[in-house]
């Protein structure tokens, strides 16, 4: 009997979907962390120089952030010499968690991702992705993936989702 | 958030029962291990338990390292691994409590990799490779250690506990001995149980529950109620020790695959800032923790009541009331414990003086601790020091 080896499916859209929202997501975190208070006490906290890395197994997209001089910067890192590294397992699992169909949370525990990296920082940084999903999803999307919502004033919510969405992703400020 | 996924790992060979470590030469062999070292504490030593298990065992002449303290640094992983390196020793034995289990697991870490440094593997399923041989032997019947794939270690730079978490750092055997408990004093064994009542408990109502830790659960509770009183009430048979024993080992079985929440949270917090043992810290926090979580999980919580107190009692309280009634029996546990070990029931009891800069410094040190992300409900600083106030003196 001849044995046929299938080639995986190369899933291109969704590598490009995933590598246009990791780098949405790490404008959006750069953005937010510039005027929300409760993310900028958490980066001030970080020890200097933390970097953190985002990547998807075995060779998917990556995004990296940097901590200097208490301010956080979408900048490319040596995953060698990063900080905190996430690791996606695979595409389909970055896929789930970076669409908001699988909450951050839930991708640990349903052991879908890697942590390298000390806790502290990445317990620090989740609290942070949910600031920042909360500006980013309507409550109703948000409410999915965070176990309780962040107060934030309606007002500042709208304000801070139209800068995130105009100059925030854009310009990355 | 429900879980639809789940993973379940327990590849811990178990010999559990009486003389159960004759059996340790024969599993030292049949893992090749021609050289073994000891690893156990002070206290352990003194006892005469090192030379009762090199006794039984005939491992009279092997190499030990019995300076473990209650809370290993960087400095104390690298000294014993230098130990272990220099006698070229081939496997490893933990003798102890969760300190001396721990250690022994951060220490093969560091002499499998080759490396100085547990910082440098500090995350959540990263090592790659194997690990070198580590049979495990529990002095006390608490951590479950013996049967998880966590290490915790304290980092003395910034006072906190650091966990390093993988599938390789599991032990390859553990022997569950009922000498090895029998000479446990009072408070110490309250102080395990309720550690493995924790355990149990959190691992049932904890996000990354899943049915076979469930079932774990259960069982380790029923062990835990139906024989920690009458054995410090009188009972110190080995039986009961046993039975206590295995309790721990099933609630970490349940643990290493369903983690815990905001009472271990809290708990490494307590510990790394002020040095409260790990077993008191959980009898403390064990029934705010619940009452904190009832909101999103109190279904979970009252399903506990069976185990806790019985059918009858069970069958007795309407479904509402359970959640209540279960904190309530946790509470009344405690308040026996006290009342026969002096076990502390709050933070008062423990003799520390906390004011509100201490206990803002647990707070923050508690929600960065790794185990807030599997806790059902969030918790924030205010959260977490709320809890702690409201243990102060209740």
């Amino acid at each position: 009997m001849e044995i046929v080896v299938l080639p995986p499916k190369r899933k291109r859209f969704k590598k490009f979907l995933v590598k246009l929202v990791l780098f949405t997501l790490g404008r959006s975190i750069v953005s937010v962390s510039r005027f929300d208070s409760k993310v900028k006490t958490e980066i001030e906290n970080w020890p200097e120089n933390t970097s953190i890395i985002f990547k998807v197994l075995p060779n998917g997209p990556s995004m990296s952030l940097l901590c200097f001089n208490k301010k956080l910067y979408k900048k490319k890192v040596n995953e060698e010499e990063a900080s905190i590294v996430i690791y996606f397992k695979n595409l389909e699992s970055a896929f789930m968690a970076l669409t908001a169909q699988l909450s951050t949370i839930d991708a640990f525990m349903q052991h879908r991702n890697l942590l390298k990296g000390d806790p502290a920082v990445a317990m620090s940084l989740v609290r942070c992705l949910n600031i920042v999903q909360t500006y980013l999803f309507p409550s109703l999307i948000a409410k999915r993936v965070i176990k309780r919502l962040p107060k934030i004033p309606w007002y500042r919510k709208y304000y801070g989702r139209i800068r995130v969405f105009t100059i925030g992703i854009t310009l990355g400020i | 958030m429900a879980l639809h996924f789940f993973e379940f790992i327990s590849p811990v060979k178990i010999y559990s029962g009486y003389n159960s470590l004759e059996q340790l030469p024969h599993e030292l062999k049949e893992l090749g291990v021609n050289n073994p070292f000891i690893i156990t504490d002070q206290g352990i030593n003194k006892v005469g338990l090192l030379s009762q298990v090199q006794e039984i065992t005939g491992l009279k002449d092997v190499l030990y390292y019995d300076r473990v303290p209650q809370d290993s640094s960087r400095l104390i992983l690298q000294e014993i691994a230098e130990v272990y390196r220099k006698n070229h020793c081939d496997g490893l034995i933990a003798l102890g409590g969760g300190s001396v289990i721990d250690t022994a697991k951060a220490t093969n870490l560091l002499i499998s990799e080759g490396s100085n440094d547990f910082l440098d593997f500090v995350g959540l399923d990263i090592l790659k490779h194997e690990l070198k041989p580590l049979i495990v032997i529990p002095t006390t019947a608490g951590t479950g250690s013996e049967v998880t794939g966590v290490a915790v270690v304290k980092d003395p730079d910034r006072d906190i506990k650091m966990a390093l978490s993988s599938e390789f750092l599991f032990a390859k055997s553990a022997f569950i001995d009922p000498r090895m408990t029998l000479g446990l004093p009072p408070r110490l064994t309250a102080a395990t149980a309720m550690d493995a009542l924790t355990h149990a408990i959190e691992s049932y109502i904890c996000l990354q529950k899943n049915p076979l830790s469930d079932h774990f659960s259960k069982k380790a509770i029923e062990l835990i109620v139906s024989n920690l009183l009458p054995l410090l009430q009188g009972e110190n048979t080995e039986e009961r020790r046993l039975a206590l024993a295995n309790a721990a080992c099933l609630a970490g079985i349940a643990l290493a695959n369903s983690i815990a929440g905001v009472v271990h949270s809290l708990g490494h917090a307590l510990g790394g800032v002020c040095h409260v043992p790990h077993g008191e810290a959980m009898n403390i926090f064990l029934p705010a923790g619940l009452e904190y979580n009832k909101k999103k999980v109190g279904t979970l919580i009252g399903e506990l009541l069976l185990p806790l107190a019985g059918k009858q009692v069970f069958k007795n309280t309407a479904e509402g009331d359970r959640v209540d009634k279960t904190i309530q029996v946790i509470i009344e546990l405690k308040e026996q414990l006290y009342k026969i070990t002096k076990l502390p029931r709050n933070l008062n009891d423990t003799g520390l003086s906390v004011d509100q800069e201490v206990l803002e410094k647990i707070a923050t040190t508690a929600i960065n601790d790794g185990s807030v992300a599997y806790n059902p409900e969030e918790i924030e600083f205010k959260d977490a020091l709320t809890i702690l106030k409201r243990v102060l003196n209740t």
